[in-house]
C-alpha cells in the first residue's frame, strides 16, 4: 500500500519537475496610513455550545475555542490599523469582537520591517502577533468561505494562536520561502512559560503548471504548557455556560507538538468558473501530565485533524463544500486515568468528530456580502443539522 | 552556486509535491477510529468484587492481593488459636452481621482488659487513608493489624515473645493451615510465621470492599431505590446548614479517604473534634482517648478524630471513639446542639464550647420529621450484601 504512494509521488513529481515555475510577486504594501474595518454577524438555528461548554472527544481543549450558540451572533467585529513608511518598516494594530465575547481584544499589535534585494525579500515583525505557519490561521471571518473556522483550529489550537513574540519570514519572488516564529508562550496550547515556550518553522512553495496553480506549505510548531487549564472553564467570560467556577477542574503540564501540511489548488482551466481546492492535514504529538486536586495521570495523545475544501467562484457567486474530521489516540498510564479522562473531556466517542458544511456566497454589494450555509456537525456525540445565513461588511480608508 | 540554484529547485518542487501526495495520505489516515487507552499502574488478579466505575483501593508493592492470601486471612480471621490463651480472635470484636462491629461500648480482650475505644467496622477499610479512631501515622492494614495481635496495652489477642511459638504452633497443627500457607506464600521455605499471619490478614481485611446499598443503587439509577422520605434525608445530608458531608463525603462517606486513583502527595488525612468533650473548660479530654494528642503532644491535636465511614452506619451502634452514643437519633441531637454539654461527673464540662471544636460543628435545628429523614438516609447507606456476603464468612460455618 505505502509503496503504491511512494511510487505515485515519484511520478507526480517527475511530471512536475518539467513543468514551469512562473513569478509570484512579493508583499509591496503602500507608503502611509490605512484602516481597514470588518463585521460578520449571523443567525444560526442550533450550535454546538447550546447550553454546555462544547468539547470535541478525546481532545483536551482550552484557549477560546467556545463553539457556537443558536440565536444572532456577532461573530467578528475588527479594526485593523496599519502605517508603512517609505523606506521599510510598518506598525499594525488589530483590535477585535470575537463571537459572543462582549470584550474587545487587541489581537495584533507590532512592528515590522522588510527588506528587499532583488527577488528576495526578509520580513521582520515583533509585538503581539497571529500566528502565520498557515494561511488559514487566523484568517478574518470576512475573507473565509464559512463563518466558523475548521474544527483542526479549535482542536489543536484553542481556536487561535495569538501571542507576544517575533518572526522572520524570508521569500521569494517566485512564491516560496520559509518563516520561524518564537512566543513567549502564553496561550493555548502553551501556557505559563518563563522563557519563550512555543514557537513554529515554516516553509512554503507555490508552483504552476498549465492551468492548476499549487500552493503548497509545511510547518512545525512546539509549545510548551505549565499548569494548564481550561481558560474556557475559568475565565468567567460568559463563555463557559455556566459552567465557570473558580477552581480550574484539572491541569496540563506538558508539550505539544504539531505538524502540519497544507495544499491548495487553483484551477483556471474552466472559463465559466475558478475552482479552488484547499487540504490542511495536521498532526499533534501531545505527551504530559494531566491532574487535578487529587489525581494524576500521563497522557501521551495523537490527534489527527483534516479538512479539505472545494470552493467554485464564478462572478459574484462562490459556492464552498467543506469537510472536517478529528482522529484522536490517547493512552492515559496510571490507576487515575479513566477518572481523569472522563474529567478533562480525553474520552473519545465511537465515530471520529466531523462536520459537514456547504456554504453559498453572494457578493451583494461593494462592501457587502451575504451567505447561506448548512452543517451536518458531527463534532459531539449529538449530532444535529443547522443552517446559518450570515452578513459580511467591511470598508477600508483612505 | 548557480548549479546549486538549478538542482535545488527541482528538489524543492519534488520535495513539495511528496508533500502534497502525503496531506492526501494524511487525510486518508483518519480513516481509523479515535479510541482511549487506559494502562492501569496496578493490576493484581485480584478479583475485588467491584464494578467497573469503582476506583480500587491501593495495593501496597510488599504484599500484593491474591485469593490464596485473601482465603488464608479468612481463616486466620476467625480462629481462636491466634491469641495468647485460645480464646480471642478478630472476629470476636468484628462480627460481619454487625458490618463487623461487635455491638458492645467497649471490647474486652481476650485477658479481660477494657478498652477504651469503640470497635469499628471494617467495611471498605482499604480506603481509608488513615486506620482507626485516631492514629496519623498508622497508614498500612499490616501495621494496623499486629496492633491487636501483639498490643500489650491494651491486650488484645496477647501473643507475645514468650507465646508466640506456641500460637505459631497450634497453626501448624491444623491440618487446613500448613497447605493453605504454602499455596499462599510459595516462596517461603516455612511460610507459617506472624509475618505471613499479618500479611494474609491485611489481604483478608482489604479485600472487604462493598458498594451495594440502597444509596449507591439510587446513584446508578435506580430512582425506586430511596424512599421519598430517605431522599429527603440526603438533601439535609449534603446541605450546608447540616454540614454533615464537608467530613463524611465522597463516595466512601469519609474525609479521609484513599485509593490508587489519587496522587499520594494529594491524599488528606484530616481530623476533628467534634466537641465530645470539654473537661475542666479547657478543651480536655479523657486522658485515655485524647484523639491524636496521644501521638502528637500538640495541644490543639485535642480530641480530634478521623470521620468515620458511615456506610453500615446502622448496624454499628454503638457509636463515637467512645461508643457512648446509642442510637443515631442521638448523635443527631448531638450535631443539632453542636456538642455535648455534660453536666456533672469526672467528664463534666460544655463540648459546645470546646476550643478546638471543628467550625462546621456549630449546631442546627432539625424538626422531629426531618431528623427521621436523616435517619431514613443513613439507613440507606447498609450493605446488607456485604453483612450476609458468604465471601467473607466463618469458613468453619
Ligand atoms: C478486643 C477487640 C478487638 C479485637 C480482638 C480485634 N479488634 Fe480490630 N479494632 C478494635 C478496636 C477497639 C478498634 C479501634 C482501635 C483504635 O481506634 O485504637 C479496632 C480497629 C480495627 C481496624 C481499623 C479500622 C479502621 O477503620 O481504621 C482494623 C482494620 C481492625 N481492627 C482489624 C482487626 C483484625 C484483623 C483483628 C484480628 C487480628 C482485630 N481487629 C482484632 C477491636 C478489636
Ligand atoms: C467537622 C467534621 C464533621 C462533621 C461536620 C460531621 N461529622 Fe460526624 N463525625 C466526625 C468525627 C471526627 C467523628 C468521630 C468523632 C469521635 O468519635 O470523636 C464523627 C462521628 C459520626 C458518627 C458516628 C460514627 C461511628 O462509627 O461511630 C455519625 C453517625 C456521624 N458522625 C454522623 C454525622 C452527621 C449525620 C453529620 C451531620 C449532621 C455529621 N456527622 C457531621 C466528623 C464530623
Amino acid at each position: 500500500m505505502k509503496t503504491n504512494y511512494l511510487a505515485m509521488a515519484a511520478g507526480l513529481s517527475a511530471l512536475l519537475i518539467h513543468t514551469s515555475v512562473s513569478a509570484h510577486g512579493l508583499w509591496q504594501p503602500t507608503p502611509g496610513a490605512a484602516l481597514n474595518m470588518e463585521v460578520t454577524t449571523s443567525y444560526r438555528n442550533q450550535g454546538t455550545a447550546d447550553g454546555q461548554l462544547w468539547n470535541i472527544p478525546g481532545v483536551l481543549m482550552g484557549g477560546e475555542t467556545h463553539g457556537t450558540e443558536k440565536g444572532f451572533s456577532l461573530d467578528s467585529a475588527v479594526i485593523e490599523l496599519s502605517y508603512f513608511d517609505n523606506e521599510h518598516v510598518y506598525g499594525i494594530a488589530e483590535v477585535s469582537v470575537h463571537g459572543q465575547h462582549s470584550e474587545v481584544d487587541m489581537e495584533k499589535a507590532y512592528l515590522g520591517a522588510l527588506w528587499q534585494q532583488g527577488a528576495t525579500q526578509l520580513q521582520l515583525e515583533a509585538g503581539k502577533l497571529s500566528a502565520q505557519f498557515s494561511p488559514q490561521h487566523g484568517k478574518h471571518t470576512n475573507a473565509r468561505n464559512f463563518v466558523d473556522q475548521p474544527l483542526a483550529y479549535d482542536a489543536l489550537y484553542g481556536g487561535h494562536f495569538n501571542d507576544i513574540g517575533a518572526r522572520a519570514i524570508l521569500s521569494h519572488a517566485e512564491g516560496r520561502g520559509v518563516g520561524i516564529e518564537v512566543f513567549n508562550g502564553d496561550s493555548y496550547p502553551a501556557s505559563n512559560n518563563d522563557n519563550p515556550g512555543a514557537g513554529d518553522i515554516f516553509a512554503f512553495y507555490h508552483l504552476t503548471f498549465d492551468s492548476i496553480l499549487l500552493q503548497s506549505r509545511v510547518w512545525y510548531g512546539a509549545y510548551k504548557a505549565n499548569d494548564r487549564v481550561d481558560e474556557r472553564l475559568t475565565s468567567g467570560d460568559g463563555h463557559s455556560h455556566g459552567v465557570t467556577s473558580t477552581d480550574p477542574s484539572y491541569w496540563f503540564d506538558g508539550d505539544t507538538r504539531t505538524l502540519g501540511l497544507r495544499n491548495k489548488m487553483i484551477w483556471l482551466g474552466w472559463d465559466w468558473a475558478q475552482v479552488n481546492l484547499t487540504a490542511e492535514y495536521m498532526q499533534a504529538d501531545i505527551e504530559g501530565t494531566v491532574r487535578d486536586d487529587l489525581r494524576q495521570a500521563k497522557l501521551d495523545s495523537q490527534v489527527d485533524a483534516m479538512w479539505a475544501a472545494l470552493e467554485i467562484k464564478r462572478g459574484k457567486h462562490t459556492l464552498a463544500l467543506a469537510y472536517d474530521q478529528i482522529q484522536t489516540d490517547n493512552t492515559l498510564l496510571g490507576d487515575a486515568g479513566p477518572a481523569l479522562a472522563e474529567l478533562s473531556g480525553l474520552n473519545t466517542m465511537s465515530d471520529n468528530p466531523n462536520r459537514f458544511r456547504i456554504a453559498y456566497l453572494q457578493q451583494w454589494q461593494d462592501h457587502l456580502k451575504w451567505s447561506v450555509e448548512l452543517h451536518a456537525d458531527g463534532s459531539t456525540e449529538d449530532e444535529f443539522n443547522a443552517v446559518l445565513f450570515a452578513l459580511r461588511w467591511n470598508g477600508s480608508w483612505p | 552556486m548557480k548549479t546549486l540554484h538549478v538542482c535545488a529547485q527541482p528538489m524543492l518542487r519534488a520535495f513539495f509535491t511528496l508533500l502534497f501526495v502525503a496531506s492526501l495520505f494524511g487525510l486518508s489516515a483518519c480513516n481509523g477510529s479515535s479510541k482511549t487507552t487506559f494502562v492501569l499502574e496496578t493490576n493484581s488478579e485480584f478479583s475485588w468484587g467491584l464494578s467497573e466505575s469503582t476506583a480500587l483501593p491501593i495495593e501496597p508493592d510488599s504484599n500484593p492481593m491474591t485469593e490464596a492470601k485473601f482465603q488464608l486471612g479468612r481463616h486466620l480471621f476467625y480462629d481462636d488459636a491466634l491469641s495468647g490463651n485460645g480464646t480471642q480472635s478478630c472476629n470476636s470484636c468484628h462480627e460481619q452481621a454487625l458490618g463487623f462491629a461487635d455491638g458492645e461500648t467497649l471490647p474486652v480482650g481476650s485477658t479481660g482488659q477494657v478498652l477504651a475505644r469503640n470497635a469499628q467496622g471494617l467495611l471498605n477499610v482499604a480506603y481509608n487513608s488513615t486506620l482507626t479512631w485516631a492514629n496519623s501515622s498508622l497508614l498500612s492494614l499490616e501495621a494496623q493489624i499486629a496492633v491487636p495481635l501483639f498490643g500489650e496495652d491494651p491486650i488484645e489477642h496477647g501473643i507475645n515473645d514468650s507465646n508466640e511459638e506456641l500460637v505459631l504452633d497450634a497453626l501448624r497443627a491444623n491440618p487446613l493451615y500448613p497447605d493453605m500457607f504454602a499455596a499462599a506464600f510459595p516462596n517461603d521455605g516455612d511460610p507459617v510465621d506472624m509475618n505471613n499471619v499479618i500479611r494474609s490478614l491485611a489481604v483478608f481485611v482489604r479485600g472487604m470492599v462493598s458498594f451495594e446499598t440502597d444509596f449507591d443503587r439510587f446513584q446508578s439509577g435506580d430512582t425506586d431505590a430511596l424512599s421519598a422520605s430517605a431522599q429527603r434525608g440526603q438533601t439535609l445530608f449534603f446541605s450546608e446548614g447540616l454540614e454533615c458531608f464537608h467530613c463524611h463525603g465522597g463516595y466512601n462517606f469519609s474525609d479521609s479517604t484513599a485509593d490508587r486513583t489519587m496522587y499520594p502527595a494529594f491524599i488528606e488525612r484530616p481530623f476533628h473534634n467534634t466537641g465530645l468533650f470539654n473537661i475542666g473548660g479547657t478543651g480536655d479530654y479523657p486522658s485515655d482517648n485524647t484523639g491524636i494528642f496521644e501521638l502528637t503532644g500538640v495541644p490543639s491535636h485535642m480530641g480530634k478524630f478521623r470521620a468515620p465511614t458511615l456506610r453500615n452506619i446502622s448496624v454499628t451502634a454503638p457509636y463515637m471513639h467512645d461508643g457512648s452514643m446509642a442510637d443515631l437519633e442521638e448523635v443527631i441531637d448531638f450535631y443539632a446542639a453542636g456538642g455535648r454539654n455534660i453536666a456533672a461527673g469526672p467528664n463534666a464540662g460544655d463540648g459546645r464550647l470546646n476550643p478546638f471544636k471543628d467550625s462546621l460543628v456549630n449546631g442546627f435545628s432539625v424538626t422531629p420529621s426531618e431528623k427521621q429523614d436523616l435517619i431514613a438516609f443513613l439507613n440507606a447507606l447498609t450493605d446488607e450484601s456485604f453483612n450476609t456476603n458468604p465471601r467473607f464468612s466463618d469458613p468453619t460455618e
